[in-house]
């Protein structure tokens, strides 16, 4: 089986298993952590833009069927945030834990912010309030969270740092 | 060649975050109803799969933890039935002491139901066995409920003509568990029996258990023994009961265990087995084969 491949598997189980096993026992009130963005966002790191924003499409569309009324606000949120991560792979110090975590964070935000935004504009939800009550403080979460498992992805080579 | 998306230039990862974004706005974009469409055809192909899968894995997991008590219970049960055979063998010994033991084993032969005839004057069944069976006329025949008739006419070595115990004019000796109280049992309607020929100061309660009696039916002054089935075989409840002062008995509504509307497998009961007829009360053959012979249906 070939690396992008090996990945992918590897990232979509992450992205199924952290979602539906380890998110509800982690998830405080509204503050969660987003494991299938932190797979979107170790797929961007490891195989670049267009296989983040590809497999974001993908992973954000599976969880768009479990809510049919905002159908395509997650493929887009995550395919946004694969690009944003592929193209920020070039300049990505990868090995500083503290960097990763951040990175992660920084998506996380911008993607939440995408939701609430698209959920204020057709009056679904406020912005501002949500924002700095929910989105921050589960970007912190997911950044953390994301540390270890961007670690462990590069110690089982899924990082491609010599691309 | 293998699959490999790491190596795109610019343009295309452009392209391709446009065309997403493209499609996810087209997906919002939709109405709410077809929305929820497109939401279920999508779910069908991406999750189907894993929600199968899931539904197994739950599923083996159900059938595992259902074993584990089924086994548990089968275990419980065994115990119970080796019990149930210890006494069961110092009570035959007690009754041959007394020589009261009709030892002779019963067996339950399945049949399947093939055609139901009814009429006026009787509710026939017509029952097959895979086997022959040594067909006797009121040879009860069961369900895993509970009677629901006896044989009324052999027709062949592996099939029957049974009479339904709703049928008009059947009368089946019974008794009540609780009281050991005899009576009679009468259809009234659908499921539903009178038993008859209980005293109306007797103690009868709603709930109470009906059974099979080994006592003959009495018809006129003449007792016809060939008639009587063995001893506890389940009937039905008592549903109501009135004593009403103008009467010598009581008026008892039975309601029966089997369902009379939907018989597909009987259990034709051989031999007179451990329900225990009364010692000699064998069937006659001569006066069976003549009562059989006239009442062809």
């Amino acid at each position: 089986m070939n690396r992008f491949l090996r990945t992918t598997l590897a990232l979509g189980l992450l992205a199924l298993l952290g979602d539906t096993l380890l998110a509800p026992l982690l998830t405080f009130g509204h503050i969660g952590p987003d494991f299938s963005l932190i797979a979107v966002a170790i797929l961007a790191l490891a195989e670049g833009a267009f296989a983040g924003t590809v497999g974001g499409f993908v992973l954000g569309l599976v969880i768009d069927t479990a809510s049919p009324d905002q159908l395509g606000l997650n493929s887009l949120a995550k395919s946004l945030a694969g690009f944003a991560a592929g193209r920020a792979r070039a300049r990505f110090n990868f090995g500083i834990p503290a960097v990763e975590g951040t990175t992660v964070a920084v998506l996380a935000l911008g993607h939440d912010a995408l939701h609430l935004l698209v959920l204020s504009w057709t009056g679904r939800s406020t912005f501002l309030e949500p924002l700095f009550t929910a989105a921050l403080p589960s970007a912190v979460f997911t950044g953390l969270v994301a540390i270890p498992l961007i670690r462990a992805a590069d110690l089982l080579g899924l990082l491609n740092r010599d691309d | 060649m293998g699959l490999n998306l790491a190596t795109h230039t610019r343009r295309s990862e452009i392209l391709a975050v446009a065309v997403c974004a493209a499609l996810s706005i087209g997906l919002l974009a939709l109405p709410s109803a077809e929305r929820i469409r497109v939401a279920g055809v999508l779910g069908t192909v991406l999750t189907g799969p894993y929600d199968r899968f899931a539904a197994f894995v739950a599923d083996v997991g159900r059938v595992r933890g259902e074993n584990a008590s089924l086994r548990a219970e089968v275990a419980a049960l065994r115990v119970d039935r080796e019990a149930a055979e210890r006494l069961r063998r110092e009570r035959d010994e007690l009754r041959q002491a007394l020589g009261l033991l009709d030892a002779a084993p019963a067996d339950l032969v399945p049949c399947e139901v093939q055609r139901r005839r009814v009429a006026a004057s009787a509710s026939l069944i017509l029952v097959r066995s895979v086997e022959a069976v040594a067909w006797e006329r009121y040879q009860p025949v069961i369900t895993v409920e509970g009677l629901v008739g006896r044989v009324h006419t052999p027709a062949g070595p592996s099939a029957a003509w049974v009479e339904l115990l709703n049928s008009p004019g059947v009368g089946v000796s019974c008794q009540l568990v609780r009281t050991g109280l005899p009576g009679i049992l009468h259809p009234r309607e659908g499921d539903e029996f009178d038993l008859a020929l209980v005293g109306r100061d007797e103690d009868v309660e709603i709930g109470d258990r009906v059974v099979t009696s080994d006592v003959g039916l009495l018809q006129g002054e003449t007792a016809v023994p060939q008639d009587a089935l063995p001893r506890g075989l389940p009937v039905g409840v008592v549903v109501a009961v009135e004593s009403p002062p103008e009467q010598l008995f009581k008026e008892i509504r039975v309601k029966s265990l089997a369902s009379f509307s939907r018989l597909d497998v009987v259990f034709a009961v051989v031999g007179r087995g451990d329900w225990l007829t009364a010692a000699g009360a064998l069937p006659d053959t001569a006066a069976t084969d003549s009562v059989a012979v006239e009442a062809q249906p």
